[in-house]
């Protein structure tokens, strides 16, 4: 095979070496649009021989020689082609007007390895604007991706810089073994989510999500959870065009647990001992004292969140690109940068310049050589700078943490003395204290990312028939520096009853500033050789194909034993034949045929074929007469298999479970009179042989519509049936003597559902109106789990969706003494206005055994986004909703539950309301206030054992509708900017996070946190200002 | 010049592609990296590899010494002493001080606190088995070394059955093959097999490695390695336990624990040969050790013995010559280092827990933990210095129930050494026992004289153990230590010092002697002779042996177990009669080898233990202060928690199969009552 492919090779050079001449004539002119405007930049060429083109110069003036009697091209991006057939007579001068196109770009959509005619695509491919990413404040494109694209679902957990992205998932998880992250593929290289969330938006020439079998099953083994691709920007020819971005914005938190202050929070104490026969904690003197504040050091009364965050904070983002270019030669080069600052509220950290935040400088250059006429080099380079910055104590969760354990009278911020407070160690310490006095941490990494492309045209040979060879290389390097320190921590026990003095007690030891520093880099080898041919015969049956051959090779240097040190590797052909039918018929095969080095010698590599169909009965003459409305009419059915090789357990890679390993430092033994040790070697994993690749049986059906060239619909319906999903084998009998992890292919699920898009365009006079629609909607069920049969059906995992949400069944609270009497055993010594559960089994017990499936997965299963925009002369107006369901958590923990770490753990607002909470007649003197549909049950001073575990009765549905962006801009009027010498100026300003309407109302429901201990989604106002020279 | 450049192209597209495809064929071969791992392949291959493998195969074996689920020194652990009549326990905690949920009957197949060493045991045999199978791959020794490889690995797999067995009766016998994890899970539902059939097995292993195995090691570096006689050890224990009435006939109560073809899993009908056959596997080892019993020439103040003239010849003939307290202790206390100067060894755990958690038994003056005690029933078992029965004293003997001796007295030995000293003000009850008493037993006003506690650390109680309320090594002081739950104090008033060696102290500076755990010992076999030849009806000859219940041999044999200790000999009138002679072995064998984790299992073979521990648990009364001594010294129900008490129902036979395990492997019967 290697002979043969050289000889091939030598063979194509010989012939596309033999090139002619022949006897040429003059033509020249000029070049105009519509409105007579010259045109810069226009390419003209022969249709015969297009690498022999030109150009039109500043003035819209061309010149080529070309034979007599042939046909010249006129073309340019945003323009109708047009073609002239030239004359026989030398110098002769053709000036030619080309019709503005609307159509054009959007005719061909980015595919797997390759563009396609829009036509003629089969697959379920969704496709987002790029402009649309840019609307929004300055963080992450992750975080405009859910609800604008349909089949990706997306959800963002915190709104703390360098943590503020989205996790996404193509189509749901369809998967509980491996991975189930979508590959993402910038400019076709394998870049992960990461290289997404850093990427600058107005770099982003095309973004596509592939979820179907055909589109993606040409990358095989890593193309079951969906693929996204995005292709950067490339300098187009014309003159120099640069543009900058600029966009400042004001953030603020929307939305923070609301705690009880001091006052209410003592009073609430004494009812939550009360209402148990214990004795009040605090007594009316004190009561007196708080309310006052009179004792501020042993009775102090602190919001933490006033004392750690600020109002507001600010961020910053840029990018300023320039492209441009020859016939020859074409660049693109951006500069990029972005800052967010993190609202913290931090003092005397100014001298690290160390506030939290993070800041990302990035540069990108894509250059395109045609180095001959049929030759295309192209080099595509970026480098991104990312540097963060934490206090000292790594982690920020801590400090949310003790903000929602702290209460406002368990320390002051700092005692009267001037020590520093703590209650306890970690998140039972000061926030201040954590976030001002426990020194700094910085995070600093760089990426080099690189791709050099050699693009062959081979027509000379074959017409139609195109080689291109890829090379990339990425490097990644991060270190980290930590300084650390803490102060002495002390909490107050009393006063000296004489002196008065305040009485403490060390909490905390003091350390000195310790450093720390760890780093680690992460490189990525890529090479990929490509053919493909594309022929038309008699203008009706059109064939494509392509064959690709890649390989990959990953490293990372902070795995430290030599099984997980390997280099992961991956190599593979595909391949994908396309032919049509007088643009009616479409039918296309794909192929990945890949290995891994993760499998076992001869189960190395997995061939994952689909086909798919495609019908356009709009293209039908008879559709086109009689219904002239309907401009598209395309029916799409796929089916292909596509695997999935990412197996992780505990976030970690998996690698070689079929290698059995060996202990070198097992236990061993002694022997001899004067004991002496002798050191033993064991198995230590042991290797599951037959492993073979994770797959799924990908269906799709979708439909795409268009009217009356306004109204555009695509609907998608989808069926996944993943087989020999990876997990580790719970049912293998002890008798067996295994008790390291074996891995098995032995899990099945089923996912299915359907995802579409709706948009109407329309123009009315001056207005330009567009409304656009998505969905997603995913359903889920695992077929085969490897689980231990449990004794009762509803505890098994398998017939569920993956996620259920399990817990007990609240029955409500119990009324009364005798209601408790004749109810089925719960936790501990139970009381009227306690949780009342089901006792699903009937053993007269509340166990374990009565937890069933109760709600979703925390993954909604649903969302949807819808938009709308106007534009009226230069002012336009963009808006923008995001919705979300299908989706459930649990309330709990230090924080929610009222009083369960008694003298820590914040009490919500919302318990101070007695409609909210249920309080004996006893107690309050009011029969009214046990109210049987109380949001808490009876209180309790320390954690309840019944009350306090997960059940339907702190079941929160995390669905919410959002009013994600709305965009207001206006572009200057060109004559205004003119003389300015620029082309293009828009301001607008942005509003982001506007408003959210849930069930959840405590705090972001996006989140589902269960104690609200999260830095919280940011709410920002941006200003936006576009300029173009 | 546009065909150069193209040329150039193509030539470079075509050199780069070419070695691309040269290189992609072995693109994804890992081997370059792995044949450089350390895998099971490097182990077989190489000797020292091997051995090491082996060391750790070792780790399966269980180790006496320990009483808790955690164990240090990687040994595995059973709570077979503190779970037993031989003793009381004091905790009863959700962890590895669970003792008490298994003496209250409360043990769920949910939870073993530690102690659930089911997959631990058959890991040990798939070790094993992968061990045997690959063993011959290591060509860098002689096959004569291989098969002595061989041979310990059997021994250790048999073992491994073995310990599953006494834990949860009859098991499932896996295959010797690596199993593909692959197979159906149906088939890899192994059940039970019967009593017999894992007896018969594990028998058979340990016949294979007695021919594979040295008879001897022969460098001191190796005592502790599997010798034949170690093997033979097992089998004795075995053979005697599978003759023993719960596994041969006396087991209606199991009736319904029968395999799905209606198979006991327990041999209903009595067999007389298997008693035969655990009499001629004793009997094999008594002949090639016939005298083979540990003792220490006689001291300067080794006391004199009240036993008849008869016995008065040098050991092994009779008590003379030898000193009988430190004959019995030295093995256990760490006195006697060397293990292999001690013929009676059979099989040794060179470091066994044992020397760390004897903390768990020394008094709170030493700072020990405390932790386990003898029960009044159990110390009242001893006999006295002239072999009679407490409540058959002899004038000379005399048994006092009331008074305090009046003068220290020491033997065998200095009294702040190596001696014994009864100390002045001890209630007279504890006089004129027999040696092994005083080796055993730590009553109330006991001298410890840990030699090792710094001068300055010596408390108000001196060096003597006293369990009153309010002494040093008593409960008011055990409230006060940090990190328990007050539980380590001497609850019935009685602590075990058998593991003590005079210098031990756990005080600060303190010094513990190393002691090794003995795993088999000859006078078990001695007591396994008699008891299996006791049952005998006629000769009866296995496997070449004859054996019979021959008279004389009995009495030779129980005998040297006596005479060691300094206590007179059995009569023949006493042989004569076989029930006397069953009640004579199983007293003898529970003072012999007491808190040697034999007890539990003679219990229930015999079918005692629903006598024994079905028995309320007596003890002194310890809540009684130093001014209330005659309180202190009354027999009550032990009350200082709440379960102090035993009970044992037929279920308590055996352990239940681990809940994880029965839920994998429906084939499993789970022992009736769980």
């Amino acid at each position: 095979m290697k002979k043969s492919t050289i000889i091939t090779l030598v063979i194509f050079m010989l012939i596309c070496a033999s090139t002619f001449a022949q006897t040429k004539i003059k033509v020249s002119g000029v070049v105009t649009d519509p409105n007579n405007e010259l045109l810069p930049g226009v390419s003209i060429y022969p249709r015969t021989n297009p690498i022999q083109g030109v150009i039109t110069n500043t003035e819209g003036k061309y010149e080529i020689s070309a034979q007599p009697g042939s046909v010249l091209v006129f073309s340019f991006i945003g323009f109708q082609s047009k073609e002239v057939t030239i004359g026989s007579s030398n110098n002769q001068i053709i000036n030619v007007s080309l019709e503005e196109s609307t159509q054009e770009l959007e005719e061909v959509a980015v595919v797997g390895y390759g563009v396609q005619r829009k036509v003629s695509v089969t697959g379920a491919i969704s496709t987002i604007k790029p402009a649309e990413l840019q609307i929004g404040g300055v963080s992450s494109v992750s975080n405009t991706l859910a609800g604008r694209i349909a089949g990706l679902i997306g959800i963002q957990s915190s709104g703390e810089p360098g943590s503020d992205v989205s996790e996404f998932w193509i189509r749901g998880i369809s998967t509980f073994g491996g991975g189930s992250s979508a590959l993402v593929l910038i400019d076709g290289i394998d870049r992960g989510t990461s290289g997404l969330n850093d990427l600058a938006p107005e770099d982003i020439e095309s973004f596509s999500v592939l979820k179907d079998a055909t589109a993606t099953a040409i990358y095989g083994a890593r193309g079951a959870n969906g693929v996204i691709l995005i292709n950067t920007k490339r300098g187009e020819e014309g003159k120099i065009k640069i543009n900058a971005d600029f966009k400042s914005g004001i953030e603020s938190l929307p939305r923070l647990p609301n705690y009880l202050r001091a006052y209410d929070y003592s009073v609430l104490a004494n009812e939550a001992r009360e209402v148990r026969g214990n004795l009040p904690l605090y007594s009316p003197e004190i009561f007196d004292i708080l309310k006052y504040n009179m004792d501020p050091d042993l009775y102090p009364d602190v919001s933490w969140q006033d004392e750690i965050l600020r109002k507001r904070t600010y961020s910053m983002q840029g990018n300023v690109n320039i492209s441009g270019g020859s016939k020859l030669a074409r660049y693109y080069m951006s500069g990029f940068y972005r800052t967010n600052d993190a609202i913290y509220k931090q003092t005397g950290m100014e001298k690290y310049h160390s506030n939290v935040r993070r800041n990302q400088y990035s540069f990108r250059s894509n250059i395109d050589v045609e180095v001959t006429p049929t030759t295309k080099v192209s080099l595509l380079l970026s480098a991104k700078l990312v540097d963060q910055n934490r206090p000292g104590i790594g982690e920020t969760q801590t400090i949310w943490n003790a903000v929602a354990n702290l209460t406002p009278l368990t320390v002051p911020v700092k005692y009267s003395n001037g020590l520093f407070p703590s209650y306890g160690s970690g998140n039972q310490t000061s926030p201040t204290v954590l976030l001002n006095e426990t020194g700094y941490l910085t995070d600093r990494s760089n990426t080099i990312e690189s791709l050099l492309t050699v693009q062959q045209d081979l027509s000379s040979l074959l017409k139609g028939l195109k080689f291109s060879g890829s090379v990339s290389f990425d490097n990644f390097n991060s270190h980290t520096q930590r300084r650390f320190k803490l102060p002495d921590l002390y909490m107050a026990v009393g006063r000296n009853w004489q002196t008065g003095e305040l009485l403490t007690t060390k909490t905390v030891v003091a350390s000195p500033m310790a450093y720390t520093s760890s780093s680690y880099g992460k490189r990525t080898i890529y090479i990929e050789t490509r053919m493909s041919y594309d022929k038309t015969i008699n203008e009706k049956h059109v064939i494509g194909a392509m064959l690709l051959y890649q390989q990959k090779d990953f490293q990372r240097t902070d795995v430290y034993d030599e099984i997980q040190a390997i280099p992961k590797r991956n190599q593979g052909i595909a391949g994908r034949a396309t032919y049509s039918y007088d643009d009616i018929y479409f039918i296309e095969g794909n192929f990945g045929y890949n290995g891994s080095e993760n499998f076992p010698k001869g189960q190395r590599f997995g061939l994952f074929p689909s086909v798919a169909l495609g019908y356009v009965v709009s293209n039908y003459p008879w559709v086109k007469t009689h219904l002239p409305f309907v401009n598209m009419l395309k029916l799409r059915y796929s089916v292909g298999l596509v695997g999935n090789d990412q197996i992780t357990k505990d976030g970690k890679d998996v690698r070689f479970p079929y290698l059995t390993t060996v202990n070198t430092s097992a236990p061993g033994y002694y022997y001899g009179d004067v004991p002496g040790y002798y050191s033993g070697v064991t198995d230590q994993v042991l290797g599951s042989t037959g492993l073979v690749w994770e797959s799924a049986l990908k269906n799709n059906w979708g439909i795409d519509l268009m009217l009356w060239n306004s109204v555009n619909i695509t609907i998608d319906a989808f069926m996944d049936k993943r087989d020999n999903i990876f997990m580790q084998r719970n049912t293998l009998p002890g008798t067996l003597g295994v008790r390291s992890i074996i891995w098995g292919n032995v899990g099945r699920m089923r996912s299915w559902g359907s995802d579409g898009t709706a948009s109407f365009t329309k123009k009315f006079g001056d207005f330009n109106v567009e409304l656009r629609g998505n969905f997603t909607f995913t359903r889920d069920k695992i077929l085969d789990y490897d689980e231990v049969i449990p004794r009762y059906p509803y505890l098994a995992q398998k017939g569920t969706s993956y996620g259920t949400t399990r817990g007990l069944i609240a029955l409500g609270l119990f009324k009364d003494e005798d209601d408790v009497k004749n109810s089925p055993a719960q936790f501990g010594k139970v009381l009227p206005g306690d949780i009342k559960y089901q006792d699903i089994n009937g053993d007269g017990k509340i166990n374990s055994y009565d937890i069933a499936p109760i709600g979703n997965a925390r993954i909604p299963k649903m969302q949807y986004g819808f938009a709308g925009s106007l534009a009226w002369k230069g002012i336009d107006c963009n808006i923008f909703f995001r919705g979300s369901g299908k989706s459930d958590f649990f309330l709990g923990g230090a924080g929610f539950y009222p009083f369960s770490g008694e003298k820590l753990g914040n009490v919500l607002s919302i318990v101070n309301d007695q409609k909210n909470r249920w309080t004996p007649a006893s107690y309050s003197g009011d029969p009214a206030t046990e109210n049987p549909n109380a949001r808490f049950p009876r209180l309790t001073y320390g954690d309840n054992e019944n009350n306090n575990r997960p059940s339907t009765f702190w079941l929160a549905d995390a669905s919410f509708l959002r009013l994600k962006t709305v965009e207001i801009g206006y572009t200057l009027p060109a004559k205004w900017i003119d003389r300015i010498a620029v082309d293009n100026l828009r301001i607008s300003a942005i509003g982001d996070n506007l408003h959210v309407w849930d069930n959840v109302k405590l705090w972001d429901p996006e989140q589902a946190s269960s104690n609200g201990a999260v830095y919280p989604l940011n709410r920002s106002y941006t200003l936006v200002l576009q300029i173009s020279f | 010049m546009l065909k150069k450049k193209i040329i150039t192209f193509f030539a470079t597209v075509a050199l780069i592609g070419s070695m691309m495809f040269q290189s992609s064929c072995n693109f994804l071969d890992i081997d370059p990296y792995v044949t450089d791992l350390f895998t099971l392949d490097t182990v077989f291959a190489k000797q020292e590899y091997v051995q090491e493998y082996l060391n750790n195969l070792y780790t399966y074996l269980v180790d006496n010494g320990s009483f808790r689920g955690n164990p240090v020194n990687n040994n595995i652990t059973m709570p077979w002493t503190t779970i037993s009549d031989e003793s009381v326990a004091g905790y009863k905690r959700m962890n590895y001080h669970s003792y008490a949920i298994w003496s209250n009957n409360e043990l769920t197949p949910e939870n073993f606190y530690g102690f659930d060493r089911w997959d631990t045991f058959y890991e040990g045999i798939r070790r094993a088995n992968t061990f045997i199978i690959r063993v011959n791959e290591c060509q860098e020794v002689t096959p004569i070394r291989r098969q002595e490889w061989l041979g310990e690995a059997m021994f250790i797999k048999a073992m491994c059955y073995f310990e599953l067995m006494l834990a949860w009766g009859p098991v499932p016998i896996v295959p010797d093959e690596p199993v593909d994890f692959d197979t159906p899970i149906e088939q890899l539902m192994i059940e039970r097999g019967t009593w017999d059939e894992c007896s018969d097995y594990v028998e058979g292993l340990l016949r294979q490695a007695i021919d594979l195995l040295p008879e001897k090691r022969m460098d001191n570096s190796e005592t502790g390695k599997i010798t034949k006689n170690a093997a033979r050890a097992v089998i004795s224990r075995l053979t005697l336990y599978t003759a023993s009435p719960l596994y041969n006939g006396s087991n209606s109560e199991f009736a319904s624990f029968a395999n799905e073809e209606g198979v006991p899993y327990l041999n209903p009908v009595f067999n007389m040969e298997k008693w035969a056959k655990a009499a001629a596997a004793a009997k094999e080892l008594v002949e090639l050790k016939p005298n083979d019993l540990y003792t220490v020439p006689a001291l300067a103040n080794t006391p004199a013995v009240p036993v008849p003239e008869e016995e008065q010849a040098g050991f092994p003939d009779g008590v003379g010559g030898i000193d009988h307290y430190h004959s019995y202790l030295d093995m256990f206390n760490g006195e006697c280092v060397q293990a292999s100067t001690n013929p009676e060894i059979l099989f040794v755990k060179e470091f066994s827990d044992i020397t760390t958690y004897t903390r768990y038994l020394d008094p709170g003056m030493t700072d020990g933990w405390s932790g386990f005690y003898f029960s009044q029933r159990i110390v009242d078992q001893y006999y006295m210095a002239d072999g009679r029965n407490i409540d058959s004293p002899s004038e000379s003997y005399p048994y006092e129930r009331t008074g305090y001796t009046v003068r220290d007295s020491t033997f065998s030995g200095d009294r702040m050494t190596n001696g014994f000293t009864l100390l002045a003000g001890t209630r007279k009850w504890y006089a004129n026992r027999e040696i092994r008493f005083y080796a055993t037993v730590a009553f109330n006003n006991s001298f410890y004289p840990s030699t090792s506690t710094p001068p300055d650390k010596v408390g108000a109680d001196g060096k003597i153990a006293r369990y009153f309320s309010n002494s040093i090594s008593g409960k008011e002081a055990a409230a006060q230590r940090p990190s328990a739950q007050g539980e380590e104090y001497a609850m019935t008033g009685y602590l075990c010092r058998k593991f003590n060696h005079y210098e031990d102290s756990w005080l600060s500076n303190g010094r513990r002697k190393l002691k090794y755990g003995i795993l088999y010992r000859m006078a078990e076999v001695y007591l396994n002779y008699v008891e299996a030849m006791n049952e005998l009806d006629k000769s009866y000859t296995i496997n070449g042996i004859t054996v019979s219940r021959d008279q004389i041999e009995m009495k030779r044999c129980f005998n040297l177990i006596r005479h060691r200790v300094g206590l007179p000999g059995i009569t023949d009138a006493d042989v004569a009669s076989q029930t006397g002679m069953r009640a004579l072995i199983e007293r003898e064998r529970l003072l012999e080898m007491m808190w040697e984790g034999r007890r539990y299992f003679d219990t229930r073979r015999t079918k005692k233990a629903m006598i024994y521990e079905n028995e309320p648990v007596m003890g002194l009364d310890v809540s009684a202060r130093t001014s209330e001594p005659e309180k202190f010294y009354t027999v009550i129900k032990a009350k200082e928690r709440n379960y102090l008490y035993k009970v044992f129902t037929t279920r308590q036979t055996f352990w239940p199969i681990p809940k994880h395990e029965i839920d994998k492997n429906h084939k499993l019967d789970q022992i009736p009552g769980y």
